[in-house]
């Protein structure tokens, strides 16, 4: 199997096959990455990153290799989309689609799927790069250094923050577990969320 | 470093990833990005036909992406539902409202135009709407209030139009309705959430029955459905939701609208429950300018208890289209009052919000069950169709005439905008429309079983009653005729009824009874000293009689009433009166030149009686079956498309009517000869009725028995087979065998064996045929019809004397009737028997009289002549004529050369101009037709045989080249 340097290099001198081969090894992950974000704006998003990863806007620092590089794309996409909504006064609606959506669930597992549900709620109250540093290092097995590189700081403070956002994370679990404030956050539709959510992230830094 | 210790739980806080490909939206949105990307156009990502463009949105019960209908041409939306609905059951249940949903067909609900499974999962396919959801229409900018209620009775009307047809929403929001770029709102997403499934994702809501104290709920927790916060009570309760609860959430979320914030705002579960149950809307926020008697109708429609609410989303819509003054009528009409009772005379006239009791004792929840019962109880096949249709229709007309009887009153009470005389006017039209309807529900309650003909004429019975467009025109109803005298008024109005009553029954369908009522109210009428009710008895009499086919009587009584109506000054009747003559005497087929004279005078008529085209239209009707019983085709024609556009302006697209005239259209071009032409409408006649009054249903017979025969000319055998057996399933069960209906599905069955070569079956049908009609209807056309269609067959049996005495008989009926087509094509068919019985010299004469008579109803080219033209070179052939007989040859052939011709016919005229050619020694033609005839007669197999046989011993062909 080829290396994810040489298809890249391939792709940027002009073979589609080379980036239709990457798109399908990347595709999970850089979704994944967006969808406990944003609303309907995911594929789109999705798309621009892989654009954007193509066109070499970003410069592409080897020694990273290829996957830091998508995620750093990626988390740059979604920061200018939040400001853009932010400038726009426009809510910012993460997705209401269930996780069921993507991974049908047998009927019979509703408890699995209420688990699920708690967790991807717990983590859309946590400010953003909180979130992103988890998901990318606990789903994406991406290294603290690496999540710290895409993210923009330093190792440390990134170690810090992870261990701080299992902390919090554990805590919103707990608060949701009883079920008054699952419920509360039923109530919300749409744009309730986007009120909450809007008040809970922090500016990425 | 390696992220994660894999061994320490604390380790995976996050647990595994989710996987973003293991449904079907996962897998399309990929699909999508990655044609995107490497522009795979050659590999459109579809779901089920449809060619997906993006990912429009993702609800609550489901994702919707923009779609491309191929085979349309049009942008479409496409909602895949959750996957929730995991049991075959839910799925089928899911399935079943959806396609409810596609027959529902109302400006303001979403149009479904596709409903199917892709992927085990269900999706709709519906009309793609260019606009945002009202949820967002609302945060768009600030709106006023009158500007945010006139948005949601748009919507209302969406809901009320689904409650009428038996639907729920069962989760009306604002999220769900959609405000069009072009200012339509519609309603979408009915009927997806059902007990058992919640609505949003997360929205697992048990309802702590408990909590509520209600026994009736014991220990089951119950998952309730909707969205919180525009849940009704008893959908809290886990109780099925119905109409009632939609307009719980339609007043929870207009509330919402008006507000801005919900009517139960509490921040939990349990506290909204509370809430919603004890009815403890909160405060009205400060800020916002929102009438008090809105906040009062909104209030109501948000009652715990259902049975407090509004009786239906008709009445709510009502009460909020009340314009704010209306508020102070009461005032207002106390000072009116002594004006206002003085004026009026028809008891039934009250104040202007009173016309919603008008219908109550006649179409109130009690009569409309034992309708429903009575149709059901006809056992007839259609019975279910025939009540939802007119359940539908007759909530239509009630609505519209609720609307304007409104209008009526508040032009008068309220803007003043017309006098009282006006509104008088108007109102006493209103209330013969209502009284014309009434009639016809109190038939149809009066006997628990309703009777077969009843059932099958409900539809158009409701389709047929005057427009109710006739009471807003104004000028028109100025022009009528003076009321009664004071002391006759009592019994002229005892007398309508009687007459309303005949007219249900006729409508209804027993037209014995109605020609009865009618004659005694006539009897009646004439004993009373005002003519106007004598016309109008007349005029019914009239029509009961034509029901019945009693041509004679019906155009004398017809005549009786249009005179007495233009004694009267009753223009609008005369123009009925005059309309209805001419299709009887078309019909008939007796006299077409008075018929043309009538139709002048009913359209002068009608323009006097200021119509707006519904009558011009029943005159032009008669009118264009006049011309066409005279077989003056182009003529009727231009008057047939005439009333199919004056029809489609006054009634409206879909209207039932407009299948009779797309039926009279057929008949046109399919006598004309432009048979694909007419098979389209015959199809688009049967489509419109099927979808009025059920697939089932005799009138459905009626077109399809049509387009069976057009089928058989075109040689469409299969579709002909198959819609003839459609027919006969219907018919006989409708009918019986011995019925003039059996006879002519004989006959088609006779012609369509007879173009599968079957002519010995062929030959039974029409015997069947011939011995049916010879009992019932001896003079009539179509028994000569028939005789000649058995004829044929004896013909084509070799049995040429038996045929020559069928076709004599059918020739001399058809001359009397003035059939100038049916005539000459039986002097055609006659001569051909007399050629084959060795008369060549009548034969000739028979031929050429056909000739002269098909020229002058047909262009020189007509496929029909090509039979005489045939025969006249056959005859001449046979006198050793052959020069003569080339011409006459040669132009039948170049007919049969084009065109759907049957191929035995051109190979039989190829043959006969092949020996023809012979005798003249033009040996090198001659031997390629015959050839060529040959060559067809042996593809025929069993058809040709007999002729392939005779070509074979011809000389030329024997030794010519094989």
């Amino acid at each position: 199997m080829e290396s994810d340097d040489a298809l890249f290099a391939a792709w940027r001198a002009g073979a589609r096959v080379a980036g239709e081969e990457l798109f399908e090894r990347h595709y999970e992950s850089v979704a994944r990455f967006f969808f406990n974000k944003v609303g309907d704006e995911g594929p789109d998003l999705i798309q621009r990153t892989f654009l954007a990863c193509v066109e070499g806007r970003e410069r592409f620092r080897g020694e990273c290799g290829f996957r830091s590089y998508l995620f750093a794309i990626a988390y740059k996409v979604l920061c200018k989309y939040y400001d853009q909504r932010r400038r726009e006064g426009q809510p910012i609606a993460p997705a209401v689609m269930a996780v069921a959506d993507f991974s049908p669930t047998p009927s019979g597992l509703l408890a699995a799927r209420d688990e699920q549900r708690v967790l991807l709620t717990a983590l859309r109250q946590l400010p953003l790069e909180l979130q992103v540093l988890l998901e990318l290092h606990y789903w994406e097995s991406l290294s603290a250094e690496e999540a710290a590189e895409i993210v923009g700081i330093p190792l440390g403070t990134a170690k810090t923050r992870i261990r701080r956002g299992r902390l919090l994370l554990r805590e919103h679990i707990a608060a949701l577990g009883s079920s008054a404030a699952i419920i509360r956050s039923t109530l919300s539709d749409l744009q309730t969320w986007a009120r909450g959510i809007g008040g809970l992230i922090g500016r990425p830094t | 470093m390696s992220p994660v210790d894999s061994d320490d739980p604390a380790n995976h806080p996050l647990g595994a990833p989710p996987r973003m490909l293991a449904g079907v939206e996962g897998r399309v949105v990929k699909a999508l990005i990655r044609s995107k990307l490497f522009a795979d156009d050659a590999q459109p990502v579809r779901i089920d036909r449809f060619v997906v463009l993006r990912l429009q949105g993702t609800g609550a019960t489901g994702v919707v992406y923009a779609a491309y209908d191929e085979r349309l041409d049009r942008k479409i939306a496409i909602k895949l539902l959750r996957s929730d609905h995991a049991h075959a059951s839910a799925q089928e249940r899911l399935l079943r409202e959806a396609r409810a949903l596609a027959r529902l067909s109302h400006p303001n609900v979403v149009a479904v135009h596709e409903v199917g499974t892709f992927d085990d999962r269900v999706f709709i396919a519906m009309e793609f709407v260019d606009g945002p959801t009202l949820a967002d229409w609302l945060t768009q900018r600030p709106r006023g209030w009158r500007e945010v209620r006139d948005i949601f009775v748009q919507a209302g009307r969406g809901l009320a139009a689904a409650h009428a047809a038996g639907l729920v929403h069962r989760d009306f929001k604002p999220a769900n309705v959609l405000v069009g770029s072009d200012g339509r709102v519609r309603v979408l997403d009915f009927g997806l959430v059902h007990a058992g499934e919640a609505t949003l994702p997360d929205a697992t809501l048990e309802a702590p029955a408990a909590a509520q104290g209600d026994d009736s709920l014991t220990t089951t927790t119950r998952r309730c459905v909707g969205t919180p916060g525009y849940m009704a009570a008893e959908q809290f309760r886990g109780l099925p939701a119905d109409a009632r609860s939609d307009q719980f959430g339609f007043c929870a979320s207009l509330y919402e609208g008006l507000y801005g914030v919900r009517p139960f705002a509490t921040g939990d579960m349990k506290g909204l429950q509370e809430a919603v149950c004890a009815g403890a809307v909160d405060e009205a926020p400060r800020g916002r300018r929102v009438p008090r008697w809105l906040r009062r109708v909104l209030l109501r429609g948000l009652s715990p208890a259902p049975e407090a609410r509004w009786p239906s989303m008709d009445a709510l819509l009502a009460q909020l289209e009340r314009r704010p003054w209306q508020w102070i009528r009461a005032g207002l009409l106390a000072l009116a009052a002594v004006v206002v009772v003085a004026l009026w005379r028809s008891p039934a006239v009250g104040a202007c919000d009173e016309s919603g009791d008008a219908f109550v004792d006649v179409w109130g929840p009690a009569q409309q069950q034992r309708i429903a019962a009575a149709f059901r109880a006809s056992g007839t096949g259609y019975a279910d169709d025939a009540w939802l249709a007119v359940r539908r229709s007759t909530d239509d007309y009630t609505r519209q005439w609720r609307d304007m009887r409104r209008a009526a009153c508040e032009e008068t009470m309220l803007t003043h905008a017309q006098s009282p005389a006006t509104m008088n006017l108007r109102m006493a039209c209103l209330d013969r429309r209502r009284a014309e309807l009434a009639a016809l529900l109190r038939l149809w309650a009066r006997e628990p079983v309703a009777p077969a003909s009843q059932v099958q004429r409900a539809t158009t019975a409701v389709a047929e009653l005057q427009p109710l467009a006739l009471c807003e025109d104004v000028e028109a109803l100025r022009r009528g005729f003076e009321p009664p005298p004071p002391p006759l008024a009592a019994s002229v109005a005892r007398l309508r009824e009687q007459l309303l009553a005949a007219h249900a029954l006729e409508v209804a369908g027993d037209y014995r009874a109605a020609r009865a009522a009618a004659a005694a109210a006539v009897t009646a009428a004439r004993a009373l000293a005002y003519p106007p009710v004598v016309a109008e008895a007349l005029y019914q009499r009239g029509r009961s009689e034509a029901a019945l086919d009693d041509g004679p009587a019906a155009a004398a009584t017809l005549e009786e009433a249009a005179e007495a109506a233009e004694a009267a000054g009753h223009d609008a009747l005369k123009a009925q009166a005059w309309a209805l003559l001419i299709r009887v005497t078309a019909l008939a087929n007796d006299d077409p030149a008075r018929a043309h004279g009538w139709y002048r005078l009913a359209r002068a008529a009608a323009e006097r009686s200021g119509d707006r085209g519904a009558l011009r239209a029943e005159a032009l009707e008669g009118e264009g079956l006049a011309l066409f019983a005279e077989s003056r085709f182009e003529a009727a024609l231009a008057v047939q498309r005439e009333v199919l556009a004056l029809r489609e302006r006054v009634l409206g697209p879909r209207h039932l009517k407009l299948a009779r005239t797309f039926i009279h259209l057929a008949n046109t071009l399919d006598a004309q000869g432009d048979k694909p032409a007419a098979l389209e409408l015959y199809e688009r006649a049967a489509a419109l009725q099927t979808e009025h009054l059920g697939p089932r249903h005799p009138e459905v017979a009626v077109s399809l028995f049509d387009l069976a025969l057009v089928a058989i000319d075109l040689g469409a055998l299969a579709r002909a087979e198959e819609v003839l057996a459609q027919v006969r399933s219907i018919d006989l069960e409708a009918h019986g065998e011995r019925s003039q209906r059996a006879a002519q599905i004989d006959l088609a069955t006779a012609a369509l064996r007879e173009q599968q070569g079957a002519f010995a079956e062929a030959l039974a049908a029409a015997d069947a045929a011939v011995t049916v009609l010879a009992a019932l209807v001896p003079g009539h056309r179509e028994y000569a019809t028939a005789l000649a269609t058995r004829g044929t067959l004896l013909f084509r049996l070799g049995r040429a004397g038996e045929a020559l005495t069928d076709y004599q008989r059918a020739c001399a009926l058809w001359q009397r009737s003035a059939d100038a087509e049916g005539a000459a094509m039986c002097a055609s068919d006659e001569g051909e028997a007399l050629l084959a019985l060795g008369q060549a010299d009548a034969a000739l004469a028979r031929f050429s009289a056909s000739r002269a008579g098909l020229a002058d109803i047909h262009p020189d080219d007509h496929e029909l002549l090509a039979y005489p033209l045939h025969g006249e070179g056959a005859a001449l052939l046979a006198l050793g004529r052959a020069e003569e007989a080339v011409p006459p040859l040669r132009r039948a052939l170049h007919i049969r050369s084009r065109g759907p011709a049957d191929p035995l016919e051109r190979a039989e005229t190829t043959w006969a101009l092949a020996r023809a050619l012979a005798a003249l020694d033009a040996v090198a033609e001659a031997a390629a037709l015959g050839r060529e005839a040959h060559a067809t007669f042996t593809a025929l197999g069993s058809r040709g045989d007999l002729r392939r046989a005779e070509l074979e011993r011809w000389p030329l062909l024997a030794g010519g080249p094989r």
